[in-house]
């Protein structure tokens, strides 16, 4: 199972690929949006990791783009947010995003088990 | 939660690049008019520092963070001009949380910043700007 994993920040590209690498995922990281865009159009996932503060082509206009697109439709995101970003949550839900996770407290067998519900 | 203590180094490296950032930018800001490409990019910094330090489990360095990053959020969305004195309390607040990484890199531990300091910072980033 192939997992794009979109954040600018290099702290949680290593975090999130390390934990899901332990968890026997194959995991591809995109350092922004306009990356991750790139990545979504040759690559094939399963899942997409998305974070929502980036530069370039933020998480929002990201998920504004999928809207439109068949190929990225088919590909369920989970949104990272931090604390006290209810807003920005309900916005990515409204923007079609499958579900979201608090970054800051990460759990993997939270994620796994959003995963399994996504992909199974 | 998961274990964090193995992201410790990850996180002082990532840490002291946002803040070393953050300075540089402030230097410009200081040079010239705040522009909104600076002040995005300060945003950006800002944001990756607080939700790292909050991953980590430092919440009070975080919640000091969030106040400086909401801050420059509004001046962003409000297109606001952030005048001299205002920088120049971002300049002390980064001199600080560079003193509260260094804590972090000694203890393993949230600084002893208390809820009255992260009050009294928001107050002041809050008041009206001297002309």
């Amino acid at each position: 199972m192939n997992i794009l994993v979109i954040d600018d920040d290099v702290f949680f590209q290593k975090f999130y690929s390390t934990k899901l690498r332990e968890a026997g995922y194959t995991v591809d990281i995109a350092a922004d949006g306009e990356e991750g865009l790139e990545k979504i159009q040759k690559g094939s996932y399963t899942l997409i990791l998305l974070d929502l503060v980036m530069p370039k082509v933020d998480g929002f206009e990201l998920l504004r783009m999928r809207q439109n697109n068949k190929r990225m439709l088919a590909i369920p995101v989970i949104v990272f947010s931090t604390l006290g970003q209810q807003e920005d949550k309900m916005k990515a839900i409204q923007l079609g995003a499958n579900d979201f996770m608090d970054k800051t407290f990460f759990n993997i067998n939270s994620l796994m088990e959003k995963v399994k519900k996504m992909t199974g | 939660m998961d274990d964090m203590s193995n992201y410790h180094n990850l996180f002082i490296k990532t840490a002291s690049e946002h803040i070393n950032e953050l300075g540089v930018l402030l230097l410009k800001a200081k040079a010239t008019q705040l522009s909104n490409e600076v002040l995005s990019q300060m945003h950006l910094h800002a944001h990756s520092l607080k939700s790292e330090a909050q991953a980590m489990g430092y919440k009070q360095f975080g919640a000091y963070v969030t106040v400086m990053e909401k801050y420059l959020k509004e001046a962003l969305n409000d297109n606001r001009v952030v005048s001299t004195d205002k920088i120049n309390i971002l300049s002390s607040v980064v001199d600080e949380i560079r003193i509260f990484l260094q804590t972090v890199t000694d203890r393993k531990e949230d600084p002893p910043i208390t809820s009255d300091k992260i009050l009294l910072l928001a107050k002041q980033l809050d008041s009206p700007s001297e002309l």
